[in-house]
């Protein structure tokens, strides 16, 4: 699950995932005797992680379809909703207004394959629900497309009675439980089990503690004869008693600090591990690209030049599905988890940018330093080592420096592979409290600190090793 | 000056691309001896400097040290080798930028020829003294005027102990305090025993600065003599025309 969508699936304060989803989910896990392991994964890298056997269910509130039924195999829904516009209490005309939605959501395509219904829409995407009420808040839109429950959810929880549902839903949703295609023999017992969650009661406990109202079970039961056959007649237990609603966080700083913190220590041990190896690595493959060997400094030249040509999400995903999957398979334990695929891909791509770093450096040292130690009898070797690169590093501190800080600001795209570092971090808490503002500026107070501590410590060695360039 | 022939080019030849920049190239300098390379801008003189220490490597010719043939296809060692034993003074004399005077000096002995560290700072510590740096081993470069950081890159060319020293533009960058100790400079050295081939253009320099002077056109010595004859009586025409040019 994304963790990004609640009521069904979000975070709570350790970063734990919980709600409806992680419920069933564990439930489910229960049932079927396996131990529950909750994997947050990003909407847009989630139908990858289960074809690539990082997980081995997505119950992640996905809606059934056609197109998605061609690479996974569903169970039978698990909850019904739909599609429903939300605009401000009193809007008579969605003509011309401006749409939120979710990225990758299938409302957005909806919109778009019903221009008659949405005249002159402007549809935006935001990352989440949350961010969407913020966005009405300070009216960059005007109306949002969402599923019932989670917009009414979002609304309810951002405490503002201005926002209502406009007319009927615009189509259902049933949301089924995605498994590998293979995995028929897991769909069924998803099944049996669901079908047991309902008929004792615990289903409609963990969708009242989280959606706040009862569940329609007859609505739910009549969509299961849309994607299968005929079914065994369930047959639904009691009501359990009604529980408390899921807690409130409180806005307050205080709340949001541990996660943040959290995230930060992840962003600044990336940051600085990734800093000390690829200095080793960057200068070794900056010394093969003026190597006189031309295959090697070619390869190297092959190297920088793939990295640099490639954008850092997608190594991170290369890191995170091929890499990692290459060396879990191959040992066949997790040998190379998030953080080791984060670091593989952050050196890699850092490694490039030190070789161009420290190859612009060596160019830089004037030619006569070579002349004055080859007529003292230096080889090439110790020329290189003991009188070029002294000179070429320092000259090279300020664009190491830039490289720097660029890894730290690199960091916040290792969220995609599931490292929750400080950027994430940050967006899980906007999820959490619905406060779109403070937890990204609470954020970008500790890359300014992170950030500035570096630079400051890289301008320090500058000035103490002052002097020691013509 | 007729002590033994310490260094000796026959027939030199050098070309970049299509140029040819020395032809027929050839030159014995005696021990103790020091032979000024005079000529055009052009001329080849810093060409014909870098082929004897093969920082350049020669297309054709023979190269002997102390008598001994030097190939000019030397490589590895025996090319350090070879290098050390024929030092060079750059015009733009090249200083380590990362190291003080000492260090400029001691680098080379200790990881060329895997001198002890006290041992070659000794001996440079001797060597600051004799061009009278003795005050500023510890000195960054920079931090040193034009006319010290010289007397730095020679006592650097002199670390390695070579048989013969070459300096290309001496003069260039001194003022005429400067140059007028580093005649005095260069004579203590030869009488204390090293060989020398400069290049300059300062020729009031050369006059009393070299025993001898090597005129250079068309990419080999056209004209030779002690100092103040081919001076005061140059022979070639294009000595002449040279000298004339030059405000003679
Ligand atoms: N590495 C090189 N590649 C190509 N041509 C070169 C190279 N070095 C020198 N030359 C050419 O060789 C010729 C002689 O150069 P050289 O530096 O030996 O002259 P020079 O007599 O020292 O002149 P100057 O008094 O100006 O220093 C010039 O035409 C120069 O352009
Ligand atoms: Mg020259």
């Amino acid at each position: 699950m994304s963790g990004a969508f609640q009521p069904f699936s979000t975070t709570d304060d350790q970063g734990r995932l919980v709600g409806f989803d992680a419920d069933i989910a564990t439930e489910l896990a229960r049932r079927l005797d396996r131990p529950a392991e909750l994997v947050q994964v990003d909407w847009a890298g989630i139908q990858a992680a289960l074809q690539l056997g990082k997980v081995d269910l997505i119950c992640g509130s996905m809606a059934i379809t056609d197109e998605r039924q061609e690479t996974m195999q569903f169970s039978l829904p698990y909850y019904v909703s739909g599609a429903q516009v939300f605009a401000r209490r009193g809007t008579a005309s969605l003509d011309g207004a401006r749409l939120g939605v979710t990225e990758d959501s299938t409302y957005a395509t909806y919109v778009h394959e019903h221009p008659a219904d949405f005249p002159g829409v402007e549809i935006l995407r935001y990352g989440s629900e949350a961010e969407i009420i913020a966005a009405l808040g300070t009216d960059k839109v005007d109306a949002f497309v969402s599923d019932r429950i989670v917009g009414g959810f979002y609304i309810h929880k951002a405490g503002t009675d201005d926002i209502e549902a406009q007319g009927d839903l615009l189509y259902r949703e049933a949301c089924g439980i995605a498994a590998r295609k293979s995995d028929t023999a897991l769909v069924e017992a998803v099944n049996r089990a669901l079908l047991d969650m309902i008929q004792d009661g615990t289903y409609a406990q963990i969708y009242r503690r989280w959606v706040g109202s009862p569940p329609a079970l007859d609505v739910l039961l009549s969509s299961w004869s849309d994607h299968v056959g005929l079914l065994p007649q369930a047959r639904p237990a009691a009501d359990a008693a009604p529980e408390k609603a899921a807690p409130q966080f409180a806005d307050r700083v205080g709340q949001m600090l541990p996660l943040l913190v959290e995230g930060a220590g992840w962003t600044l041990l990336l940051s600085l591990l990734t800093a000390l190896l690829s200095l080793v690595t960057g200068t070794f493959i900056g010394l093969l690209s003026i190597s006189r060997r031309a295959a090697l400094a070619r390869l190297a030249q092959l190297y920088v030049w793939l990295v640099r040509g490639t954008p850092l999400l997608v190594q991170l995903f290369i890191a995170y599905f091929a890499v990692a999957t290459f060396f879990n398979r191959l040992f066949g334990a997790e040998v190379m988890g998030p953080f080791g695929a984060a670091l593989f891909a952050l050196v890699a791509n850092t490694t490039a940018y030190n070789a161009e770093t420290v190859r612009g450096g060596i160019l830089a040292v004037d030619d006569g330093q070579w002349d004055a130690a080859a007529a003292l009898g230096m080889s090439r070797g110790l020329t290189l080592r003991r009188i070029i690169l002294p000179q070429a590093l320092r000259a090279a501190l300020p664009s190491f420096g830039n490289n720097l800080v660029v890894l730290v600001k690199d960091t916040s795209l290792v969220g995609a592979i599931t490292l929750i570092e400080l950027s994430y971090a940050a967006r899980n808490v906007v999820f959490q409290t619905g406060q779109a503002l403070l937890p990204f500026l609470l954020a970008a107070a500790f890359y300014v600190v992170i950030i500035g501590t570096l630079s400051l410590a890289v301008s320090r060695l500058e000035r103490r090793t002052d002097g020691d360039s013509p | 000056m007729t002590g033994p022939v310490v260094l000796e080019a026959r027939g030199l030849q050098k070309r970049f691309g299509d140029t040819p920049v020395l032809q027929d190239f050839s030159l014995a300098v005696p021990e103790r001896q020091i032979v000024a390379l005079i000529g055009k801008s052009g001329a080849g003189k810093s060409t014909a400097l870098r082929c004897l220490n093969l920082l350049e490597r020669p297309d054709a010719g023979t190269l002997l040290v102390d008598g001994q043939t030097v190939p000019t296809t030397l490589t590895g060692k025996a090319l350090s080798a070879h290098r050390a034993n024929v030092g060079m003074v750059f015009q733009h004399l090249h200083l380590f930028g990362h190291l003080s005077a000492l260090d400029n000096i001691v680098e080379a002995p200790v990881h060329v020829l895997g001198q002890p560290r006290a041992e070659a700072e000794a001996r440079a510590r001797d060597l600051l003294a004799q061009v009278g740096l003795q005050d500023r081993a510890g000195a960054r470069v920079q931090a040193l005027s034009g006319g010290q950081r010289q007397r730095v890159a020679i006592a650097r060319a002199l670390c390695m102990a070579p048989r013969v020293l070459l300096l290309d533009e001496v003069t260039s960058a001194l003022d005429v305090e400067n140059i007028a100790d580093l005649q005095a400079l260069l004579h203590e050295l030869s009488d204390a025993g090293t060989t020398m081939v400069m290049v300059t253009h300062d020729l009031a320099f050369v006059r009393d600065g070299a025993h001898r002077i090597c005129f250079m056109d068309g990419g080999a010595i056209i004209e030779d003599g002690p100092a103040h004859q081919l001076l005061d009586a140059p022979q070639s025409e294009r000595l002449q025309a040279f000298l004339g040019a030059a405000g003679r």
